[in-house]
């Protein structure tokens, strides 16, 4: 862990190659990945290794890096084929992999020169059981939620390692990759990509009538203590939400990385990178254990509703020309609705759509979703995203 | 094969006596994770068991976050018995101070090499509790092998999830409750709250009584029997089940099921997450942003096209067709022979492909 002039990396999800993009454009120092085997998420897209090959090229030249997740504890015969695919990472170029089974570690540690980060699945809580990972060749330790900042920052000068702690996104209540709900009641294995979210569901307590969502955590929000993060010199800041979309990885990486501008200044964090985040469907925020080491009462929902998202994502620039931008839609629009761009670096600005044209030019009343429309250039640039804010 | 008795109250010792077991696990409000016994009661009990054969170890399984370490310290300078941890900071901490212990993998940990990692560096410990969802064929060829003594719940509740939260108390229920949901069946599952937080546990219980002589005959060397909610009748019907062989699924008061023993229900989950293996030497070109009959609209992904090689790509069915890259035309008229990663081009393809389709050079789909 490096402390002082140093800013934390501002770590993004990627759940394909375009959220990667998006990343790197709206600022992410580095993003993480799930390759097609050994990762916990399959119900993300996840990269196949050209894409993800593409995506090391694309972060690069960006001056990102891109770890890969290979997070999932494995049965024996899952680790097959383990040593070779790190062989293939590496010749693509990924700058970490994020591993919480100490047998996948040790088959990495001696197959490949990739440096090796240990997933919060692991649980890593303290100095100690961090040294211990760095034995095996760990680089950097991914904390347990259960921690505080100021945990975390002693806990990776304990160990000498790199520290990464979640800021932002959903949460498990448990101890992540100690819950084994799915395997017992649904047969999925929830430490190898098949969690069923049991612990969002409402429960009735002894048989009363009333239901209540008891174990379900709210969603982690450490905008606020951004500033004791830098400060305390914690490596990476990181965005949960791989399966999100790509106006949530716009919007958290936009306000995690412009609040960092402002806390390295001693500046106020802007307003809209607040605005930025309470837009996103959330069910509610709560610091958790970042700021005390223990969660409160007001760190659990209690409900299942979410809020929705305040704005529906638009599209996004896919292209530019000399006069014209072009948007891919990721949501209808008629014509007279009122676009906000998410500019990659400072205040948004809006457009209005008086008129709509196809790519090719003719008129359009509405488009619809997936299509390409054509806009005049007005400050567009490839890869910002558009949020529907209202109709004129 | 020895049989371990775990207790969170001195009155369950008596049950642990008719069972033979030869070792004692014991709960402790201020140790373990699901609390337990206080430290006068604990006391009394260690007083009591002394110069019994029977050999005694204290549970401390709580996972210790860093601004907890230096007051968890204290069950290490005088730890009364042998420990069993499971947070695996505190197993090196007793490593190097040269205490033996036994070191509980029931998370994780499912594989040979994940277990042998920790006996390698660690070589204090004495025993590996192993987690019960290793499958039967996968297990039995390991115990065999295992350098420690081993253990295996053999009768007991599952321990689901567990979480530092005080779920409970927050929600003014007591600490023990039945919870229930219509997306999880029909069934009510205990939680249990301590001072560490609230436990999940299935609503049955695990048993692995129809398989003893298989563990024992593969080496296992102790098999836990969890005897925290045991009543004295169920004691003398889980005596028989292990003496005699007595099959008591029908009498005893629980549901019994043997877990992942025998087969793993999840097994065939790597399988269905996997399956897009390919070779690296595939790349991909561009995506597929819009078809209109046989003219794409693509975005380039990369700078380095050839003019007249073959493009590759799969329809929605899988299927793989070929064509041959004979330039794009830009959005507004612009001929691109060399595109650069980003632009969008109309490419003359050999039929529709559906948006987000990824065109590749060189080796099909299939590799």
């Amino acid at each position: 862990m490096t402390i002082g002039m140093v800013a934390p990396e501002i770590l993004a999800p990627a759940g394909n190659l375009d959220k990667l993009m998006t990343a790197c454009r709206y600022g992410a120092d580095a993003v993480y990945v799930g390759g097609p085997r050994f990762g916990l998420r399959s119900g993300a897209e996840n990269f196949s290794d050209e894409e993800l090959e593409a995506g090391v090229v694309f972060a690069h030249g960006k001056g990102a890096k891109v770890y890969v997740t290979l997070n999932a504890f494995l049965h024996e015969r899952d680790l097959e084929g383990l040593a070779e695919y790190s062989g293939v990472l590496q010749e693509i170029g990924v700058d970490a992999l994020i591993v919480s089974d100490p047998g996948v570690m040790d088959i990495l540690a001696k197959s490949c020169k990739i440096p090796l980060h240990v997933s919060t699945q692991a649980t890593c809580l303290n100095g100690s059981q961090a040294r211990l990972w760095k034995s095996l060749g760990a680089t950097r330790i991914i904390t347990g939620r259960e921690l505080s900042l100021e945990e975390g920052a002693k806990l990776g000068e304990s160990s000498g390692l790199e520290v990464e702690m979640f800021v932002m996104g959903a949460m498990c209540s448990a101890y992540s990759g100690h819950c084994t709900i799915s395997n017992y009641t649904a047969g999925r294995d929830s430490n190898r990509g098949g969690c069923k979210q049991s612990c969002r569901f409402d429960f009735k307590m002894d048989g009363k009538t009333e239901s209540r969502a008891l174990m379900s955590s709210r969603d982690l929000n450490g905008l606020e203590h951004l500033e004791q993060a830098n400060n305390l010199g914690i490596d990476s800041l990181k965005i949960e939400g791989r399966m999100k979309s790509n106006l949530y990885v716009a919007g958290a990486t936009k306000a995690f990385r412009e609040a960092l501008v402002a806390v390295q200044k001693g500046e106020e964090v802007p307003g809209r990178c607040r605005e930025l985040l309470n837009a996103f469907s959330n069910r509610g925020y709560t610091e958790a254990s970042l700021a005390e080491g223990e969660a409160g009462p007001e760190s659990i929902a209690g409900d299942t509703s979410q809020s929705g998202p305040k704005f529906a994502w638009a599209g996004q620039v896919v292209s530019v020309t000399e006069s014209n931008a072009y948007v891919q839609l990721k949501n209808p629009l008629m014509r007279g609705d009122l676009l906000e761009v998410l500019s990659f670096e400072g205040e948004n600005f809006f457009l209005k759509t008086d008129s709509l044209e196809d790519y090719e030019g003719a008129s359009l009343e509405k488009g619809k979703q997936e299509s390409i429309l054509r806009f005049p250039k007005n400050g567009l640039e490839v890869g910002m995203i558009l949020r529907k804010v209202g109709s004129s | 094969m020895k049989f371990i008795g775990q207790i969170d109250h001195p009155s369950q010792l008596a049950s642990l006596v008719t069972l033979g077991c030869e070792e004692v696990l014991i709960c402790s409000e201020t140790r373990s994770q699901e609390g337990g016994m206080n430290e006068a009661e604990l006391k009394a009990l260690l007083d009591q068991l002394k110069g019994e054969a029977i050999q005694v170890t204290l549970l401390l399984d709580r996972r210790i976050q860093e601004n907890h370490w230096l007051e968890v310290l204290k069950f290490l300078d005088s730890p009364l018995a042998r420990l069993r941890v499971m947070d695996l900071g505190l197993a090196s901490e007793l490593n190097e101070r040269g205490l033996e212990f036994d070191l509980d993998l029931q998370v994780g940990h499912l594989n040979d090499r994940a277990i042998e990692v920790w006996l390698e560096r660690m070589k204090q410990i004495r025993r590996a509790v192993l987690n019960p969802q290793i499958p039967r064929r996968q297990l039995l060829p390991f115990l065999g092998k295992m350098s420690v003594e081993s253990e295996l719940l053999g009768f007991g509740p599952i321990a689901m999830y567990h979480t530092p939260r005080r779920l409970l108390s927050w929600s003014e229920v007591g600490d023990e409750v039945e919870i229930q949901s219509d997306e999880m069946g029909a069934g009510s599952y205990p939680m249990k709250e301590s001072q560490w937080g609230s436990t999940l546990y299935y609503n049955k219980i695990l048993s692995l009584l129809p398989h003893l002589r298989e563990l024992e005959g593969a080496g296992l060397s102790a098999l836990r029997l969890d005897l925290r909610k045991i009543a004295p009748k169920e004691v003398d019907l889980l005596s028989r089940g292990l003496r005699e062989g007595e099959d008591i699924r029908k009498d005893y008061p629980v549901p019994l099921l043997h877990g992942f023993y025998g087969e793993n229900k999840s097994d065939s989950l790597l399988d269905k997450i996997g399956g897009r293996r390919s070779d690296i030497s595939r790349k991909a070109l561009a995506e597929v942003l819009d078809g209109r009959g046989r003219e794409l609209l693509v975005r380039s992904l990369v700078d380095d096209w050839v003019l007249g090689e073959n493009i590759f790509c799969e329809d929605g069915k899988g299927r793989s067709h070929t064509f041959i890259f004979e330039g794009g035309v830009g959005l507004e008229g612009e001929l691109f022979t060399k595109p650069r990663r980003g632009d969008l081009m109309k490419l003359r393809a050999s039929r529709k492909f559906p948006v987000g389709t990824f065109l590749y050079s060189q080796k099909g789909p299939e590799g």
